[in-house]
């Protein structure tokens, strides 16, 4: 199921790389396919990418 | 979603194999028509049993065995597996998808076994490229079909009769189903979940951070967080189960109202049965008074009446008496005319007739008084008298006995009354016996239920200050991890977190509202375009509150969900479906899913079913309707044909018992057997 297009016009406004972090947590809940800790897990390593990628410019 | 067609083998009432093709494109109504017990529930059933393997649909008890498999088949075939498969074909978002489910049943004897089989769905992409191998992982198909039209909220799409009427009831069930409806296919519930899931990444991300760093000042600040957090998640479990003794409590109030207003029932009934007993007690005094009227005047009438034929007979007879007597004329008259000379009986002149003046004279010489004749005279003038009055009495005497007989006709319909009430006080009267300990126990209730109030005002106080602490805390916390040139990254890696919970909570907020707002200003719009035009000026809005609760409210600002009838409220059940699934699907024009509806017109009047006919269409890609021969009357096939929008028409013929046919009718036929 995609994500409901008001709710993406949403989530796009939101700053940067976050819009992206944002939409595949939301993409993944709503996949339903992950354990909440991986997803987590993979929701700490975006951002810890998003951060090592700011602090290397 | 469009549906392409429905293949069934030996599947319920349908013997052998039977297909039916849905209408879509321009012609986008597809009616199935079928009186009772002829199968079109069945039809229902094979569409949930081929998109979700489903056996039960909402209107049945789940614990009671659902046959699939066609009973015919079995008895034609003991002690023989007999299988039934459905073969559903629809398209989404440009790729085919045909699902076929099988079913295997055994009967022996008596005793019927059947087992759910294997599931296989195949998939033609966008290019027209057939998947290689069939998906038979029950878990994957699942996963598909649910990708579609999600199972948990399919009942907004694919929905039978008991759904509209459950949805146009407002009792807490409802209230839940709609709300669940809302968030889950307007994707609230998602938000919720990514709010929770990023709360504890920073919980636990923290955590990381301290245990790691062997800073003394950050694990004294996180022991104390960790503390205060623990302090609000114990006051939150204490409000939590202080608001459940609220509504718990609450309900209680509630039943003892509605047990305390079937006492006031009672009561009400009483005193109408008093009322009753007073009426009935002021008419047998009225028909005392009648009685004495009535006997007095017999009394002082009623020998007359009796005796009237001797008067008669006894006046005739004194009259004739009179004729024969001597002294018919009185010796008055004869001296008066003798004296005027002028016949007092003719007027003749006694000057000109001397032979009158002569007969007289005569007459006067020859005069004997009776000393009967005043009698007779008397008698026969009071005869005369009542024979005057005769009429008068009886009419008199006629009007009262009528009068009497009213009010005594009266009083038997109050003494039916009377027993009527009687015997449901009766029924009632142990009820009322606990009416004064239902008194004691609201009475006792209703103080529990203000305490509770008090008991969370003051603990959200509590949290409250709480709360202020460990925000300051976090804040101390954070400062510490700034300054630590060697966490910076793991700072910045927190602040992240907190930064997309942030903006999550502040779109939770904002599109929870505007989708109320939108599913309120569809749900009135839908709502006038499908109700008759004599009803629309009754409702100004249908509202969706912060509860997600369907609120009517009537063009004076008041709530008048609880006042509309029944058939008004499956109208604004079925607006609210429909407004629902156009605004999951993004708003568009179309919904881009099939309306399945089961016999949908139950209690909908005929100017509101023609609104619908006329206009659902118009909202829905396509609309599949099973209906029963109330609900397609000559009335609605000419309007259902007067659309132009009927694409296919089906109707389920009966052969036999466990064997009902799915014949395709030409839309030019007629269908109706009804006038």
């Amino acid at each position: 199921m995609k994500i409901n297009k008001d709710l993406d016009k949403k989530i796009s406004d939101f700053p940067g790389e976050l819009s992206y972090i944002a939409k595949l947590l939301l993409q993944e809940l709503e996949a339903g396919r992950k354990s909440n800790a991986s997803i987590e897990e993979m929701i700490r390593e975006e951002i810890r990418e998003l951060v090592l990628e700011e602090e290397g410019k | 979603m469009k549906l392409i067609e429905i293949s069934l083998n030996n599947f319920r009432q349908f013997y052998g194999k039977q297909k039916i093709e849905f209408a879509g494109g321009d012609e986008n109504i597809t009616i199935v028509f079928g009186e009772n017990g002829k199968g079109k529930t069945g039809i229902f059933r094979a569409l949930m049993f081929g998109l979700y393997g489903s056996t039960h649909i909402q209107q049945d008890n789940p614990k009671e065995k659902i046959h699939l498999v066609n009973f015919l088949a079995m008895d034609r075939n003991p002690n023989m597996p007999i299988d039934t498969t459905v073969k559903l074909v629809f398209e989404h978002k440009g790729r085919k998808y045909e699902i076929n489910r099988l079913a295997r049943g055994y009967k022996t004897g008596s005793e019927i076994t059947e087992k759910i089989m294997d599931a296989e769905l195949n998939i033609t992409d966008e290019q027209g490229n057939y998947s290689a191998e069939p998906i038979t992982d029950e878990n994957e198909i699942k996963n598909i079909l649910n990708g579609i039209l999600d199972e948990s909220i399919k009942d907004f799409f694919l929905f039978d009769a008991e759904k509209i009427e459950t949805l146009a009831k407002t009792d807490a069930q409802v209230k839940a189903e709609v709300k669940n409806g809302i968030v889950k296919l307007l994707q609230i519930d998602k938000l919720e979940g990514a709010i929770n899931l990023l709360k504890r990444l920073h919980s636990s991300e923290k955590r990381r951070i301290t245990s790691s760093s062997h800073n003394l000042d950050l694990t004294r600040k996180q022991n104390d967080i960790d503390t205060l957090t623990e302090d609000i998640a114990n006051i939150q479990e204490k409000m939590s189960l202080k608001e459940e003794n609220k509504v718990s409590c609450a309900l209680e109030i509630e039943r003892i109202e509605a047990q305390l207003a079937e006492n006031e029932d009672v009561k009400r009934i009483q005193e109408k049965l008093n009322a009753e007993k007073d009426k009935k007690n002021l008419h047998v005094r009225l028909a005392k008074d009648k009685k004495n009227e009535i006997k007095g005047e017999l009394i002082a009438n009623g020998p007359h009446l009796i005796m009237k034929d001797t008067y008669y007979s006894v006046k005739n007879y004194l009259d004739q008496i009179l004729v024969d007597q001597k002294d018919l004329i009185p010796i008055e008259v004869i001296e008066k005319s003798l004296k005027d000379l002028v016949c007092a009986c003719c007027g003749n002149d006694l000057h000109e007739n001397k032979d009158h003046l002569n007969h007289i004279e005569l007459l006067k010489n020859n005069f004997k008084r009776s000393e009967l004749t005043p009698l007779i005279t008397q008698i026969t003038s009071s005869i005369h008298d009542y024979g005057l009055e005769e009429d008068e009495i009886l009419s008199s005497i006629d009007s009262k006995l009528r009068e009497f007989r009213e009010i005594k006709d009266g009083i038997e319909e109050i003494e039916r009354e009377i027993d009527r009430y009687s015997v449901d006080v009766q029924q009632k009267a142990q009820e009322q016996e606990n009416l004064k300990n239902l008194e004691v126990t609201l009475n006792d209730k209703k103080a529990y239920l203000r305490e509770l109030e008090v008991e969370v005002e003051t603990l959200k106080i509590q949290m409250s200050e709480k709360e202020k602490s460990l925000d300051a805390l976090e804040k101390e916390f954070t400062r510490l991890l700034r300054d630590n040139e060697s966490l910076r990254i793991d700072s910045k890696i927190l602040q992240y977190i907190e930064t997309l919970k942030e903006r999550f909570e502040a779109v939770f907020k904002e599109y929870s509202d505007e989708m109320r707002s939108k599913l309120t200003a569809e749900t009135t719009e839908i709502f006038k375009t499908l109700i008759d035009r004599k009803d629309k000026d009754l409702v100004k809005r249908i509202d969706i509150n912060e509860k997600y609760e369907i609120d009517i409210m009537g063009w004076d600002n008041i709530n008048i969900t609880q006042d509309i009838s029944q058939g008004q409220r499956q109208v604004v059940a079925l607006s609210f479906i429909t407004s629902l699934a156009k605004v999951a699907a993004g708003g568009s024009e179309d919904i881009n899913f099939p309306l399945f509806m089961d016999t949908p017109f139950g209690r909908i009047s005929g100017n509101n079913r023609d609104h619908l006919i006329d206009n659902i269409p118009n909202l829905t890609s396509q609309w599949v309707l099973l209906l029963t021969d109330t609900e397609l009357s000559r009335t609605e096939e000419m309007r259902f044909k007067s659309t132009g929008k009927l694409g296919k028409w089906y109707k389920l013929d009966q052969i036999e018992p466990g064997h009902s046919d799915i014949v395709e009718i030409q839309v030019n036929e007629t269908m109706s057997t009804r006038g």
